[in-house]
């Protein structure tokens, strides 16, 4: 089921204030929510969000391409370990 | 004993010919391929993937010495490893998930935080998992602003925490997710 456009995309207001305390302070801090439902803006590109997974606060580096779709699609509820094999992580 | 990499592990058998499933732990599931012979946990055996080719969600192999469905049978649940120093050179800032996990974990004070339990990527930036002596993991963001330092060599990662930008956690009585 699509979202009427006329609505707009949404996003928990107290997710709102809490980007822009996080941009006006220039660190890098991890800004905590529990809102999975809300969309990932424009303007939170650049932002390290920690979106809670019902245990944790998982890191969410925002990116362009991420523009559009939920939090909670970045911060999985259940997780599988497998083997690492060779798998590279690179730092950002 | 050089320390090793658990690439793939051998499933059920399939067809009549040998063949088995192969479900791979590697970036692109073919380079298992050209890794040259693989070893099974106790290194007791050396194994080749000769041929392979990607079915649904895993491989179907044909590997060394392996002809009969019986003998694919038996190899049924094996892993299969590879030497640490034969996988390919990173290029910088890149580091095998294989070499991070299990480094000590120091704050920039020096004060031992943990040990890197896992290393993660959900899509949204590589995620440090460090297990601490008590209480949960602790996921942080794999930049240079929070682990500024990795010295595979020396076996520690340094880590400056992040600050948390807090908030109102959800009311209890809101539907929010």
């Amino acid at each position: 089921m699509v979202r009427s456009v006329w609505k707009g995309p949404f996003v928990e207001g107290s997710l709102l204030k809490k980007a822009d305390v996080a941009r006006a302070s220039g660190r890098h801090d991890v800004i905590k929510i529990w809102s999975r439902r809300s969309t990932i803006l424009p303007q939170f590109v650049g932002l390290v969000f920690g979106v809670y997974n019902g245990q944790k606060h998982v890191p969410v580096s925002v990116n362009e391409e991420m523009v559009g779709h939920k939090f909670g699609e970045f911060s999985p509820t259940r997780t599988f370990h497998g083997h690492s094999g060779d798998k590279k992580a690179k730092r950002a | 004993m050089t320390a090793r990499v658990c690439v793939a592990r051998i499933g059920a058998a399939h067809g009549l010919r040998g063949e088995v499933r192969l479900w791979t732990f590697t970036e692109d599931p073919m380079s298992v391929t050209q890794y040259g012979p693989l070893s099974t946990k106790d290194g007791a055996r050396q194994l080749e993937v000769t041929h392979a080719r990607a079915a649904k969600d895993h491989l179907v192999a044909t590997l060394t010495d392996v002809t009969t469905r019986e003998e694919a049978e038996r190899l049924n649940g094996v892993e299969l490893y590879v030497a640490r120093d034969k996988l390919p050179d990173t290029d910088e800032g890149e580091f095998y998930h294989a070499d991070l996990i299990g480094l000590a974990a120091f704050d920039a004070a020096g004060a031992m935080i943990g040990t890197v339990a896992a290393v993660h990527n959900f899509g949204a930036g590589d995620i440090i998992e460090i297990a601490r002596a008590h209480g949960p993991t602790l996921m942080l963001p794999f930049t240079d602003a929070v682990v500024p330092t990795v010295d595979i060599a020396g076996g520690r990662v340094v880590i400056e925490m992040p600050g948390e930008i807090d908030g109102d956690e959800p009311d209890s009585g809101s539907p929010g997710i």
